[in-house]
């Protein structure tokens, strides 16, 4: 597998929720190697910015490639405005992806955009035969993807979300709703969302087979600045080349 | 008529074109290799190598700025003896000149790593990182006077076998004087401008926007200071100059050129964009084509002539 540089035309970009729109482009080359839990780097020439931004990504075709954007700043807001036709330019893939096994049982646990990296995973499990069912955790109701979640209803027996401020019918965060699980009936356990709820959850699954998806500010995202790293068991990685997924044992959560 | 981009760096050698990669913006990692073009790139300077090992600041350690970037990465580094046992597979089988990028916290800890480093064979120079911003106790106030330059750079050349290259602060660049004191203390070039010592803070939780107290800015918008202060020390020095900061393409470094330097240095640009070398590359020959140019060195006569 080799990271590429490609320039990907907008297909489309839509609003599915609040502050959440997906975004998908045209792409071959890094399409075609990605794999659930990697990422790309997407350069934003909004006035003033530099930086590329880091995106796991969403979903993958042969000829398409789409990322679920939620806008929290200057370079999110600007990649929600982009129309069809517009020219993007992509590095990717990039880091290490998500385990997939056959004939497994899975539970994903998913908060805010986290949800990008653990749809494509999800997709990838659900091929692989094995069965997963998903807890996906939001800060309001409007901020659901709603035909997301429907996509998951497709292919998990059990889809189960939860928000943090109604009104809804279910206020908690995710660990409220993994207390309702049986945890005996996974053997795998995926987690990504902000480190504060990987942080709730890691004295529950602790124990457990549990790979977490980690969000960091990047400059480079590709091995070079150091501008990512975190503690871990062994010593000082970094998110983008080492990561973003981890074993959530191997995580030094109190330095987190 | 072939333009010629061979770049002379005096006692550091020729290049075969004057685009540095500038320190801790080039790394061995697998996908920033399967992006970089190495034919276009003339040297790279490794990341700062410190005595001990460093871990470095704690996060958040980036953010951007208005056409920049505040970094406080903190130094994090192995250690100058790790850095030798990795060499040998990783730098040293590059086909492109290596410089090595060294700090310390006082002069015999510099002329420690100066010393240590004489056991690794094929680098091209060592450059002294003189002021890197995001170092507590000494860092800065260390490269405070024109005198503890020169010393440094004079101990570290009694030792080294490698020539050395002085990177300055934009606070050491203000005028001639510690450039001129590290030419007299042996220097082989002078390197300018490293990052600007910079802030930010999160108003709503009444601390820095950055896990450290300041870090330092690059990009864009450091760079037209950059080059006025390449303009003026030039103009006092004989050394090669390596001119640095926010160039983003060939315009940007034909500017640097014009302005007195002899390299130039690519640093957040390159992570951002690692093909850039190969579109200056490209610039600098359409540039010298069109304006009937042999070498880099009359792009930077012609701009003399027409402004003195």
């Amino acid at each position: 597998m080799n990271v590429v540089n490609e320039k990907c035309e907008v297909i489309r970009n839509e609003r599915v929720s609040s502050d959440g729109h997906i975004l998908v482009l045209n792409s071959r080359d890094i399409s075609r190697q990605t794999l659930p839990g990697q990422f790309v780097e997407i350069g934003c020439y909004g006035e003033d910015m530099i930086l590329r931004r880091p995106f796991s990504v969403f979903d993958v075709s042969s000829e398409s490639l789409s990322l679920f954007i939620k806008i929290v700043g200057k370079g999110t807001k600007w990649l929600s405005e982009l129309n069809s036709g517009s020219i993007v330019d992509l590095i990717g893939p990039l880091g290490n992806g998500f385990t997939v096994s056959s004939k497994s049982r899975s539970l994903l646990i998913g908060g805010g955009c986290g949800i990008a990296s653990l749809n494509l995973l999800s997709r990838k499990l659900f091929d692989s035969d094995s069965n997963s069912d998903t807890i996906f955790g939001f800060s309001k109701p409007e901020e659901i993807p709603q035909e997301v979640i429907e996509g998951f209803q497709k292919r998990a027996n059990r889809v189960l979300v939860t928000v943090d401020k109604g009104p809804y019918p279910f206020i908690g965060n995710v660990v409220d709703r993994l207390k309702e699980i049986d945890l005996e009936n996974y053997d795998r356990f995926y987690c990504c969302g902000p480190t504060r709820m990987l942080k709730a959850l890691e004295p529950f699954l602790c124990k457990r087979e549990v790979e977490v998806s980690l969000e960091a500010r990047m400059a480079c995202g590709i091995g070079v600045c150091y501008g990512c790293t975190i503690s871990t068991k062994h010593g000082s990685k970094r998110v983008c080349l080492d990561g973003p997924v981890f074993k959530m044992e191997e995580v030094e959560w109190n330095e987190m | 008529m072939k333009c010629n981009l061979r770049t002379d760096l005096g006692r550091i050698g020729i290049l075969r074109n004057p685009i540095i990669i500038s320190s801790g913006t080039f790394g061995l990692s697998k996908p920033y290799f399967d992006l970089l073009e190495s034919e276009y790139v003339g040297a790279v300077v490794t990341k700062t190598i410190t005595l001990n090992p460093k871990e470095g600041n704690a996060q958040p350690r980036i953010l951007e700025g208005p056409s920049s970037m505040i970094n406080s990465i903190g130094l994090e580094n192995p250690g100058v003896l790790s850095f030798i046992e990795e060499y040998k597979d990783g730098y040293g089988k590059l086909e492109i000149p290596v410089i090595v990028s060294i700090s310390g916290n006082s002069v015999s800890e510099f002329v420690e790593i100066a010393d240590r480093l004489n056991d690794i064979d094929g680098a091209a120079a060592i450059e002294l990182n003189l002021s890197c911003p995001n170092v507590d106790s000494e860092g800065l106030s260390f490269g405070s006077s024109p005198e503890r330059i020169g010393n440094v750079v004079s101990e570290c050349s009694k030792t080294s076998k490698y020539p050395l290259i002085a990177k300055l602060s934009p606070f050491q660049s203000i005028d001639a004087s510690f450039a001129r004191s590290a030419e007299m203390a042996g220097a082989s070039a002078i390197s300018l401008i490293n990052t600007v010592p910079a802030m930010k803070i999160d108003i709503n939780r009444f601390r820095s926007a950055l896990g450290a107290l300041s870090g330092g800015m690059s990009g864009p918008a450091i760079r037209p200071i950059a080059l006025k202060m390449v303009y003026e020390i030039s103009r006092d020095i004989d050394l090669p100059i390596i001119g640095m900061g926010g160039i983003s393409n060939g315009e940007d470094a034909v500017e640097f050129i014009m302005a007195g330097a002899t390299a130039i240095s690519i640093g957040t640009m390159n992570m951002i964009d690692p093909s850039i070398p190969k579109s200056i590359t490209k610039f600098f020959e359409n540039f010298m084509q069109v304006h009937s140019l042999l070498d880099t060195a009359e792009i930077a006569q012609r701009f003399i002539q027409r402004n003195s």
